[in-house]
């Protein structure tokens, strides 16, 4: 226990904007990963632990683009929309066999593909861990605001996130396709009946889930070794959001994440030895209290 | 035979087919090809084979992989100079997930075939101790060769007759960690310490041993945190701003692999190690240099830090060597990992060699207080040991350094007393009761 | 228009449809009724590929559509409005109609538009940023229908439509259905043979999966069976 530093950071404005911007910082990575499991939960029913696998594609696709042409901007679109190809290929010979099935099926197949991708990427990449450099863009000092200081990449992926967020946001509530995705979660089979192609659908919702992951690797690629397994590290987070959050729902997701990332940030200071601990007891009462999360619906 | 394929594949990337085919020697393939291959042994006489243990998947495949070479090294070397006693040497490999049931499940099955003389343990403590039991129960040698947690050689009511330790270990690591700390933080005034290791077994015992012998030796250091991200934490952001936060001077960490680059990089963005003193016992390691450099396009000067399985530690031929041929063979740099198996096997082979055969009972009576000359043994004389009265290893090379930016990536390297280590363990063991 | 052929439905190991036999004729209502469990709504899901037969033929428009996607059903022209209207909750009136229009390529002029609609249900203007779960029955019932519309189909399906409305609310439906008939083919699975009746030209009576009578409206009325069974209070 170390109370007395976190009450003194909660007396000094730099202290606390220096936590509140790291907790900010877990929660965006987090979020981008979480919130293609929620998508993908949320419409498909379907409980994707491979979700963690596509982050780790997402950035061993980065170091590759990095590596050859060395644009972080290229990479940055390249490797989701890599990712979001490999989930669309995932889901149409595979994941589509098991909608619907036991929750037990879903998670022997898409555990099986964490190994499979584990493989994969050790027969492509080698098994050693990678890594790349900050990009020249944001090798410069950090931002000093409110007495802390704020590195210029986290300014960076704050933007994106954020930015992310609202786009999302936009293109399931205003658009008719997200419309059509907020149909096929409650009722698929009568979307059907109004000529949609549900299957069709579902493999676009899986390879923006898959996207949205890649989009996580990505960005977390200056800040993390890139090695196989990587993607165990967030996934078992991810799905903590996602339920506290509420499935399907991407401003619980955000929403959670943010906590999520700000209870590990102070929790650090107060309780360096079980911060983690706080949060499944949070997500234990938040289940006991509203089993649909946060901001879920209940559906019947 | 699929699946044990299958496992080797990926024990041995890289292996051509013929050393694929004497790799799997735990079948018969194996023993009848192996002759073949090796003509200048002698026909007739049963190969000795040596049994690994490792962790071949997720994000310690790194580990299983270095292990195998520093194995396949030991083999070929011998095998070309004609075996030991006569007897060529094969090797297989066992993938134990990291799991416990599955790592004491194999080595029952590795003791019990028959077939194995030797297994060497190369997972991690969590396996070690229940590894260890295995040995007790069927009497057979086994050779934990990675795990580092003083416990499981230095507590004599937990002792087995037929088990050994070639990994070095925390309480030498950190003894000779923290004198070499204590010793530039009481020049340089560095009293604000912080620990950062990893939450488990490994981590949690070496930050416990680094802060009880720096203030030992440096009893103004003031201990502000202790800190414990989980293994694997893909998040450093809070913890340096923590650290920054408290005006720490100095930190030690035990962060290895990839956490030990993203503690490095997060850390960066707030320019960490220019305002800290970084002191990290396992950054010395390849498999963290490596991509360190990769992130920072060099490697950042001025960290201090642990060098294992490097040329400099210590800088004798031998070892130069040493190291020289392994990067050759495999096309990498050796790690820890893989220098500790090697030093397991070393010690095996001459333990044959005295004993004459591969009885268990004969060559465990041969391990127990032998000395060997080995690459990273103490100079001038290079000996490493195993102790007779605990069955692990010491007279190892305990080095620090600070790192640059230029192959090896260290200077000012100092090696640390094994008096000094003897005497902080004998004050420890007293503490225990273990003496 | 449409013609189905000795179809077999189980739903796992329960064996529904027995082997049942109907038709709709261009510009046709025709009715299916039958009491509960008879086997209507599984009729009706049958035919839209929901609930694919194992035996028999169902052909659209002279092409054979057993075995096809609903969705790809939906497209050849036929519009399906479910028992108990599954609205979607989360969308109001607007963004069912946006979701359901479909491209017109079969019909050379007219279609359903968003305007169109409005036009036949004013009702439906009023509620176009409600969601569905803020209607009331008879609201919910007519925005599954308004929404099938925006498939332009040639033939719409509609399954017990006046299941739990009010009487003066069926009455409107009869006017409703009667409109509807300028456009497209009907085929009507109802409890309520009155109203079904009153708006068919002819009926199928289905028990225990099989059609066990069927004919004009009139004969429908005048037999003695149909009339006990269906029509008696």
């Amino acid at each position: 226990m170390d109370i007395a530093s976190l009450l003194n950071c909660l007396a000094d404005p730099g202290c606390m904007a220096g936590q509140i911007i790291s907790g900010i910082i877990i929660a965006m990575v987090l979020f981008l990963v979480a919130s293609g499991l929620s998508l993908i939960l949320g419409v498909l029913g379907l409980l994707n632990f491979a979700h963690g696998s596509l982050y780790m594609i997402g950035a061993y696709f980065t170091y590759t683009v990095m590596a050859s042409i060395g644009n972080f901007g290229v990479a940055l679109i390249l490797a989701p929309i890599g990712v979001g190809i490999c989930g669309v290929i995932l889901e149409r010979f595979f994941i589509k066999r098991v909608y619907g099935l036991d929750a037990l099926y879903q998670l022997l197949m898409t555990y099986a593909f964490i190994l499979i991708f584990d493989d994969v990427v050790k027969f492509i990449w080698g098994i050693f861990d990678l890594s790349i450099r900050m990009p020249s863009l944001f090798r410069r000092p950090p931002v000093t605001a409110i007495g802390t200081i704020v590195p210029f990449y986290y300014l960076f992926l704050i933007v994106v996130g954020v930015l992310l967020v609202v786009a999302i946001w936009l293109f399931l509530s205003k658009t008719k396709y997200g419309k059509i995705i907020n149909a096929a979660a409650s009722d698929p089979e009568m979307l059907m009946c109004l000529g949609i192609n549900v299957p069709f659908v579902y493999t676009i919702v899986f390879g923006l889930g898959s996207l949205l992951a890649g989009v996580g690797g990505a960005l977390a690629c200056p800040l993390r070794a890139i090695t196989p397994g990587m993607g165990f590290a967030v996934i078992i987070e991810s799905f903590v959001i996602v339920v506290i959050g509420g499935m399907g729902s991407i401003l619980g997701t955000f929403v959670v994440a943010l906590m999520f990332g700000l209870m590990r940030s102070f929790g650090i200071l107060g309780f360096p030895f079980f911060e983690l601990a706080f949060i499944y007891v949070f997500m234990a009462v938040v289940l006991i209290v509203r089993p649909a999360g946060l901001f879920g619906k209940v559906r019947i | 035979m699929m699946s044990k394929n299958k496992k080797e594949k990926m024990a041995g990337k890289g292996l051509t087919r013929r050393e694929f085919l004497k790799a799997s020697a735990g079948g018969a393939a194996g023993v009848a090809v192996a002759p073949y291959f090796a003509p200048r042994l002698a026909y007739g006489q049963k190969p000795i084979h040596v049994r690994c243990h490792s962790i071949y998947g997720g994000k310690a495949a790194v580990l299983g992989r270095s292990v195998t070479d520093g194995v396949n090294m030991w083999k070929d070397e011998v095998n070309r100079k004609g075996g030991i006693l006569g007897r060529h040497v094969v090797t297989s490999f066992r993938d134990t997930r990291g799991k416990t049931e599955e790592a004491v499940r194999l080595a029952r099955e590795a003791a019990a075939s028959g077939e194995v003389d030797l297994l060497l343990d190369s997972c991690s403590s969590r396996e070690a101790f229940a590894v260890k039991e295995v040995s007790r129960d069927l009497n057979f040698i086994i050779i934990a060769t990675n795990s580092k947690t003083t416990e499981l050689t230095a507590n004599p009511k937990t002792r087995a007759p037929y088990h050994f330790r070639s990994a070095a270990q925390n309480l030498h690591d950190m003894a000779a960690g923290a004198k070499y700390a204590a010793g530039l933080a009481k020049k340089h005034g560095w009293t604000k310490w912080a620990t950062i290791a990893p939450d488990y077994a490994y981590g949690r015992e070496n930050a416990m041993f680094f802060i009880r012998f720096l203030k030992m030796y440096f009893p103004e250091a003031e201990i502000l945190m202790e800190l414990w991200p989980k293994l694997w934490e893909p998040d450093f952001t809070p913890y340096v701003t923590k650290m920054l936060g408290a005006k720490t001077q100095a930190v030690f960490t035990s962060q290895w692999g990839g956490d030990v680059v993203a503690l490095l990089q997060q850390g960066a963005l707030y320019g960490l190690h220019e305002k800290v003193k970084i002191f990290s016992i396992d950054l010395g390691d390849f498999t963290a240099i490596n991509p360190v450099i990769k992130a920072f396009g060099k490697l950042p000067e001025g960290i201090y830090m642990g060098t294992r399985a490097n040329p400099l530690t210590p800088a004798t031929k031998l070892n130069r060597d040493w190291f020289n041929g392994f990067k050759k063979t495999y096309g990498y740099e050796p790690s820890g990992w893989s220098q500790q198996a090697y030093s397991g096997l070393l010690f095996y082979q001459k333990a044959v060699e005295k004993a004459g055969s591969t009885d268990q009972k004969a060559v465990r009576d041969a391990l127990a207080g032998l000395e060997i000359v080995a690459p990273w043994g103490s100079p001038p004389e290079q000996k490493l040991a195993l102790r007779a009265s605990d069955h692990t290893n010491i007279l190892y090379t305990e080095a620090w350094g600070k790192t640059v930016n230029k192959m090896p990536y260290v200077a000012d390297v100092l090696t640390l007393s094994w008096d000094d280590i003897f005497k902080a363990e004998k004050e420890y063991f007293k503490e225990k009761g273990w003496v | 228009m449409l013609q189905v052929e000795d179809i077999h439905t189980y739903y796992g190991t329960s064996y529904i449809i027995q082997g049942l036999t109907l038709e709709v004729k261009d510009g046709e209502v025709v009715c299916l009724i039958g009491r509960n469990g008879a086997g209507k709504t599984t009729t009706l899901r049958s035919i839209m590929g929901l609930a694919p037969p194992q035996r028999g033929l169902i052909k659209f428009k002279g092409e054979e559509i057993t075995g096809k996607a609903p969705f790809s059903i939906v497209r050849m022209g036929i519009g399906y409005v479910p028992e108990d209207r599954r609205i979607f909750p989360d969308l109001t009136a607007r963004d069912n109609f946006e979701i359901a229009r479909r491209g017109n390529s079969r019909k050379s002029s007219g279609g359903w538009t968003i305007e169109k609609i409005y036009e036949f249900f004013p009702k439906l203007r009023e509620l176009e940023d409600h969601k569905g779960t803020e209607m009331s029955g008879g609201e919910q019932q007519m925005l599954a229908i308004a929404r099938s519309l925006m498939g332009n189909p040639d033939l719409l399906l509609v399954d017990e439509p006046t299941q739990g409305l009010a009487p003066l609310i069926i009455e409107s439906f009869v006017e409703l259905i009667k409109s509807l008939k300028q456009e497209m083919s009907i085929l009507l699975v109802e409890q309520n043979a009155s109203f079904a009746f009153s708006v068919s030209n002819r009926g199928y009576v289905i028990d225990k999966g099989k059609i066990l009578y069927h004919g004009s409206i009139d004969d429908l009325r005048e037999n003695k069976e149909v009339h006990d069974r269906y029509l008696a209070v």
